[in-house]
């Protein structure tokens, strides 16, 4: 009666330990993804980002996904800027970008500790597949 | 010889069985191994030093004058008084390009040891939705 008493207590111990811990990791992972997601659904103007004689604003997974069809650089150097100052320590994070077949990554040997994957509409059809993995800063 | 009365008698009703103390020990050293590999991962992954900022401090983004300009919920004074800090700084960074411009909001100094936060903003500018870095600085050392 005694040993099992102690066995279920024991028990709720062990519960609440790996509870605390998937817990914060959770808090960490809805962190990056809404990060992620401020800025691949913001508004950019299109002279801003790069394409000349344009001043439409527009979706930023737009942007990026045009930028990708026509292989001109714009989206990695816009998306490197941004992320450069939202995670500046060293080996912070790593990007990788896919639409109809063509590619990005930036950053791609790190591996990050935290990963999420994220896909957005695109106005002029298809999909948007963003992964961002994330290092946690370490002083 | 003490002689011993009926209702005094030894019996083993009370004692637990072989299972039962098996189970329990093994508990018992399962426990334990995951408390160890609990702080040990602890120990391995050291967290970043100082105090955590409370973003409940930061409302949101202003635009004035072409800048990014946070928008405080409380006096950051506040915070620095109840963390014991010496100094705060923050910094809004915007996307290169941008008519937007970023800002710096000093409280106190930043000389001794710092650590930094992030956090990205959504900020309306014009017809624009802007992403926008707030970067904290704060310094807790002396």
């Amino acid at each position: 009666m005694d040993a099992g008493f102690f066995i279920i207590l024991i028990g709720i111990a062990v519960i609440l330990l790996s509870q605390s811990g998937s817990a914060q990791d959770r808090n960490e992972i809805q962190d990056i993804s809404e990060s992620c997601d401020v800025i691949f659904g913001s508004k950019v103007d299109s002279e801003d980002f790069g394409f000349a004689g344009d001043n439409r604003a527009m979706t930023l997974s737009d942007l990026v996904s045009a930028s990708l069809l026509l292989d001109d650089g714009k989206a990695e150097k816009y998306l490197k800027q941004i992320l450069n100052d939202l995670y500046p320590w060293q080996n912070a994070y790593g990007l990788e970008i896919r639409y109809e077949g063509h590619s990005l990554s930036i950053n791609p040997n790190n591996g990050g500790e935290q990963c999420v994957k994220r896909v957005y509409a695109v106005e002029f059809g298809g999909t948007l597949e963003v992964i961002l993995k994330i290092y946690l800063r370490i002083l | 010889m003490v002689p011993v009365r009926r209702y005094m008698r030894f019996d083993r009703k009370g004692d637990i069985g072989f299972m039962e103390a098996m189970a329990g020990a093994m508990t018992v050293c399962i426990v334990m191994m995951i408390f160890v590999a609990y702080v040990a991962s602890d120990l391995a992954n050291p967290q970043q030093e100082g105090p955590d900022f409370d973003w409940s401090y930061v409302q949101g983004i202003d635009v004035r004058d072409s800048q990014a300009v946070i928008q405080f919920a409380s006096d950051p004074l506040v915070f620095m008084e109840s963390e014991n800090i010496s100094g705060i700084l923050f910094r809004t960074h915007t996307p290169s390009g941008s008519e937007l411009e970023g800002s710096e909001n000093l409280y106190g100094n930043v000389d001794g040891t710092k650590c930094s936060e992030r956090k990205m903003f959504s900020v309306p500018y014009g017809n624009e939705v802007l992403p926008v870095s707030v970067e904290v600085v704060i310094s807790f050392g002396s």
